[in-house]
């Protein structure tokens, strides 16, 4: 491999790595900012939760259930209308993210309900106790005591959009996984296929060492 | 300050055709009086828990009311109710503080909830923490904290929005017997500085001895008896009074001191000669076989196991228990 090649891999490489963060990074926050709540919904109007709602919680559960029914490379397809009306198009990386953020929201609302129950109800029912409100409640105790489950959740949700985003070349959203099936299967170019291989590792390792560090950060001080 | 009527609370366990219902709480009446600190007994199981978490409504009774400061609390919706909640200060066997706050935040707590501008829950977080002892920690985390700390952060908090009622649910037994006297001094401390009524639920005979004036005794979810801790102790059919005085030295069989009889005193008949006035009146010989005085309740009370031994060959009880009795003394045959 001569010299030229070797610039040539290295920013293809970098361009499809800017896309993948890129995307995964949209998807993410926007993911978490709206999962987030959806999570906090779903464990307080459970049957016995702090505020019931049987009804709405049989809906939204099973809006969640579904939207993680879908295997994603079929939301990927099935989300282009909507995506269309959001973007403007439905071609390249801000395209995918619509996408990546419906298959992440369910994901992670199901992480954060699961983490809100690990929260000792006896905290919560202290804080009941005081003449806490809901919103009390939810601020002073359900959040900051789950963070750390919380923080751990995050992580986990950027590692499976990391392999998520894999999927976006099937509508031109670019990223690493686009790359190594371009270059590396439909080329047969393994040094691509190598590179992308090593980056995608690293991209992951990096996102659970950072995440762990943060959880054990927030954990550390109680 | 708190009086409960009538209180019932039923509990369906289990699901479909196997539903069935628990009585946890049985007609429960019970008045306790500001100032005072009140103790509730039970084994596990005998409805103590469903008790005080009904009288702040963590627990919604089936049937009955909850006055707490001459507000029914039964009667009120949401808002009022949480309006209450912040003049009750609670106390729990497992702490249950927050882990991801400070001490002087997890004190702040009910502070924040009042809407307490940030300078305002300073000052009274200083105060708190100078009242439990634990000033020096403010900074700390509550996994940093031993049991008895923990507990003193708790107790700070529950006193924090400044309550006219502190209800403590078991709050020493997870502590070990040294920690729970300090705790116990404290919640004494509480209650003479501040004037602050506590109702105590316990397991613990020696806890209810150690700090209450009235005490009642739950079996089954019923209350079977309740008083002032020295009118129990003072009377021989109170099974509360038997578990606050030593237990019974064994008794010798038909040797000679007669007929054995139990003796009860109060204060402060507790200092009358009364035994010499038995021998001379009556010309009865008194052989003291076991028993004691204590300090319960704030007075003193007495029991003794004596035997009685009259003039003739067979002494007759009769006029002497009710020379006993006329003098106060609550006198039984063993």
């Amino acid at each position: 491999m001569n010299p030229e090649d070797w610039g040539e891999l290295v920013s293809l490489v970098a361009g499809a790595t800017a896309e993948t963060l890129y995307m995964v990074g949209l998807s993410g926050l926007l993911a978490v900012g709206i999962g987030l709540p959806l999570g906090v919904a779903l464990f307080v109007i459970a049957p016995k939760g702090l505020t019931p709602w049987p009804r709405l919680h049989a809906v939204l559960g099973g809006v969640v259930n579904a939207g993680r029914s879908l295997p994603f490379v079929v939301l990927l397809i099935a989300a282009i209308p909507l995506t269309r009306l959001i973007v403007g198009t439905s071609l390249g990386s801000s395209a995918a993210v619509v996408p990546l953020t419906l298959g992440a929201i369910p994901f992670f609302a199901r992480i954060a309900e699961a983490a809100l129950r690990e929260v000792d109800p006896g905290r919560v029912e202290a804080v009941v106790s005081m003449g806490g409100t809901l919103r009390h409640l939810i601020l002073m105790v359900l959040l900051p005591e789950a963070l750390p489950a919380l923080v751990a959740g995050i992580t986990l949700t950027a590692v499976v959009l990391v392999s998520f985003s894999a999927m976006a070349g099937v509508v031109g959203g670019g990223g690493l996984g686009d790359l190594a099936i371009r270059y590396g299967y439909q080329r047969f170019n393994t040094q691509v296929m190598i590179a992308t291989v090593v980056v995608l590792i690293g991209l992951v390792q990096g996102l659970q060492s950072a995440g762990d560090w943060l959880a054990r950060r927030v954990a550390h001080k109680r | 300050m708190i009086s409960v009527e009538g209180l019932r609370k039923v509990y369906r366990q289990g699901g479909g055709r196997t539903a069935r219902e628990v009585v946890a709480l049985d007609d429960v009446t019970l008045t306790v009086p500001k100032g005072e600190i009140f103790g509730i007994l039970g084994r596990s199981g005998a409805g103590k828990s469903t008790l005080i978490r009904c009288l702040n409504l963590l627990e919604r009774p089936t049937a009955g009311r909850v006055v707490v400061g001459g507000q029914d609390l039964t009667a009120l919706d949401a808002t009022a109710l949480r309006q209450q909640r912040r003049r009750i200060g609670m106390v729990f066997q497992h702490f249950h503080l927050l882990q991801s706050r400070t001490v002087a935040d997890n004190v702040a707590v009910p502070l924040e909830i009042l809407g307490q501008d940030r300078a305002q829950r300073r000052r009274r977080v200083a105060e708190l923490l100078d009242l439990v002892g634990l000033a020096d920690r403010a900074d700390a985390y509550p996994g940093q904290l031993s049991g008895g700390q923990k507990q003193r952060v708790g107790i700070a908090r529950a006193l924090a929005a400044e309550p006219d009622v502190l209800l403590s649910d078991e709050a020493t037994s997870a502590l070990d017997g040294e920690t729970t006297a300090a705790i116990l001094d404290l919640l004494r401390d509480v209650n003479a500085r501040l004037g602050v009524t506590i109702l105590m639920i316990t397991h613990e005979m020696p806890v209810v001895k150690a700090i209450c004036g009235s005490a009642a005794l739950l079996e089954g979810g019923r209350l079977v008896e309740h008083g002032r801790l020295a009118d129990l102790a003072a009377d021989p059919a109170s099974a509360l009074g038997r578990a606050l005085l030593p237990a019974r030295a064994p008794m010798p069989q038909g040797a000679g001191a007669g007929v054995l009889a139990e003796l009860t005193f109060v204060d402060p008949l507790a200092a009358t000669p009364l035994l010499g006035l038995l021998a001379r009146e009556l010309s009865v010989a008194v052989t003291l076989l076991g028993g004691g005085v204590e300090l319960i309740g704030g007075r003193r009370v007495g029991r003794f196991q004596v035997g009685l031994k009259g003039g003739g060959s067979a002494t007759d009880p009769a006029p002497i228990l009710s020379f006993l009795n006329t003098h106060g003394v609550r006198a039984v045959l063993l």
